[in-house]
């Protein structure tokens, strides 16, 4: 519980909480146990901070703990934002908040922006992905597929296309 | 209490909660689509306020998202099944990868379908950027408010609340300009 309830900023934010509570307070995990249940939860679709409590829970105390834990780390920001938009029926219409919504737009948008130009250097790592992905993004834009559909279509192209390794080992082989 | 409305806000959040590969983010782009352009519960200008609040708010984003829009549309009620239904998938997908990982891993290469869909779920958010820079940044000034605010956390990776809350403030400042 107490987790969520400082973990501001979002998943990523409640991460070295978890870790802080789980490894170093109350020494009923390892740090490697930890981290492995990151990276198993970051390959699954779904919040981080979800998928890792799942993970974790499951492997220390089975379902039931996966579902507390689970519980653990949703049900305090669902009482906090029935509590703000509740605040924000209320206070919504002042010049000064809408104001402050018209700068934050931005910060998300650019947050967003980012948030995909670090996931294509990750895992972006050839140009025929790059190329569908490019392609899947104009076709849905102009034609307005719904996104799902055209993510498993571009997922089912990169899938099924050969793929060349990686940019720089082209180069080379050209040499 | 509309159930028709409750019982499609559960099933629009469970298949967002399902295909969000990439996480939080992953969702978000799905959200948008799904709550903006499929059912219009909400235009484009109320969907990044709304993320917005849910980014200055303790907590995973997308589950934020998940309860403030079914809070804004049906309630309590609403915020309760939009949040489940987001959640559960999450059980689904780690239920069934432990199950997979046992039986599977040996024969096929797991790791590879997952590598392509942590490609593919590129489509969804770099959309989700361009439809949301389209409805927020109308003139020139906005645009280099997000290019100082882009640069910023391109090189400094301040935590991204904090983004958030002095662009709030930088908002208040340029008000009738944006």
């Amino acid at each position: 519980m107490k987790i969520s309830a400082i973990g501001f900023g979002g998943g990523y934010g409640i991460l070295p909480l978890m870790r802080e509570e789980l490894v170093e307070k109350r020494k009923i995990m390892s740090t490697s146990d930890f981290y492995h249940a990151i990276a198993q939860a970051q390959s699954l679709p779904g919040p981080i901070a979800v998928n890792t409590s799942i993970f974790v829970g499951l492997k220390l105390f089975g379902i039931l703990g996966a579902v507390i834990l689970t519980f653990g780390v949703v049900v305090p920001p669902f009482f906090a934002i029935l509590i703000i938009a509740n605040l924000i029926d209320r206070f919504g219409n002042l010049e000064v908040f809408r104001n402050f919504l018209k700068g934050a737009r931005i910060a998300i948008v650019v947050i967003i922006i980012d948030f995909a130009v670090r996931l294509s250097r990750r895992n972006l790592r050839d140009i025929s992905s790059a190329v569908i992905i490019f392609i899947g993004v104009l076709l849905t834009f102009f034609l307005k597929i719904p996104v799902i559909l055209a993510f498993l279509i571009t997922a089912f192209f990169i899938y099924i296309v050969p793929h060349k390794k990686d940019i720089k080992s082209i180069r080379i082989d050209e040499k | 209490m509309n159930l028709k409305i409750l019982f499609s806000l559960f099933a629009s959040f469970f298949k967002i909660g399902f295909f969000a590969f990439g996480g939080g983010y992953g969702a978000l782009s799905m959200i948008q689509d799904e709550v903006v352009n499929v059912h219009k519960w909400m235009n484009a200008q109320q969907f990044l306020d709304l993320l917005s609040i849910s980014q200055m708010t303790p907590g995973p984003i997308a589950i934020n998202a998940a309860t403030y829009i079914g809070c804004r549309i049906s309630g309590v009620w609403g915020a309760f099944f939009a949040t489940v239904g987001v959640v559960l998938p999450s059980f689904v997908w780690v239920l069934l990868f432990l199950k997979l990982l046992n039986l599977a891993s040996k024969k096929m290469d797991t790791s590879r379908i997952f590598d392509t869909l942590k490609i593919a779920i590129l489509v969804p958010i770099s959309l989700a950027g361009v439809n949301l820079s389209l409805s927020s940044v109308k003139n020139i000034i906005a645009l280099i408010f997000g290019a100082v605010a882009f640069l910023i956390l391109r090189f400094k990776r301040i935590p991204l609340f904090w983004l958030v809350i002095i662009s709030g403030f930088a908002g208040i400042i340029l008000g009738k300009y944006l």
